[in-house]
């Protein structure tokens, strides 16, 4: 079985549908080996519509370069992708980064807006990753 | 059972992220440092602020949206 994804640039995406109880809606996942969860970035909650109610609470921090931001779990998040079978489901924990947009300026939060969500290793790793930029291939294997 | 609705909007979808990023010098004539919203390679609203550009979408969660701007942005996520 094998996804595709799409090079925009230099960077590998994979388009998924996320379904998480009545919330429901198509992201763009930027392939990041270096994100250790999956996590929806604040322009895709609030374009999904998930409430600050719906989230739970992480019992871990996450933290990335530019240092911490608060952090939540979305549990059983069905997660739908199209592939050479037609489509692969998963299901699993996503995770949510917020950041605290009403005290920052109005440039630094339209730069963080900015920021896509990511497919982590949680993920990642449950396949085989092929990322090779200079053929254009993009791809999550499995027998 | 496949949902075959759910893979053609992906497979729009990816074609809408693509879409921007091809046409990202023309659109960078027109909306400069403005949120657009792609719905099958066309143009369907904009607006430089995000939370102004979800009330004119009947349906953000199933909408491509991006920024378009000159400004470089170095991710190091």
């Amino acid at each position: 079985m094998i996804i595709r994804g799409r090079f925009v640039g230099d960077a590998p995406y994979f388009a998924a549908h996320v379904r998480v109880g009545q919330f429901e809606g198509v992201v763009w996942l930027l392939a990041d080996t270096g994100a250790s969860r999956t996590t929806l970035l604040d322009r895709d909650v609030s374009r999904l519509g998930i409430p600050p109610a719906a989230l739970e609470p992480a019992s871990l921090p996450m933290i990335g370069v530019g240092g911490s931001v608060r952090s939540f779990v979305l549990r059983d998040v069905k997660l739908t992708f199209v592939s050479d079978e037609g489509e692969t489901v998963l299901q699993q924990d996503v995770w949510v980064a917020q950041h605290d947009l009403d005290r920052l300026p109005a440039e630094e939060v339209a730069r963080i807006l900015r920021i896509p969500s990511v497919m982590g290793r949680d993920l990642i790793n449950r396949f085989r990753l092929i990322c090779d930029y200079r053929s254009g291939t993009m791809q999550l294997e499995r027998q | 059972m496949m949902n075959e609705g759910v893979i053609e909007e992906l497979r729009t979808f990816e074609e809408d992220q693509v879409w921007i990023s091809d046409h990202i010098e023309s659109l960078l004539g027109r909306y400069t440092d403005q949120w657009v919203a792609v719905q099958g390679g066309q143009i369907v609203a904009s607006d430089p602020a995000l939370d102004a550009l979800w009330q004119k979408l009947p349906d953000p969660a199933h909408t491509c949206v991006e920024f378009v701007t000159r400004e470089p942005l170095e991710m190091i996520l």
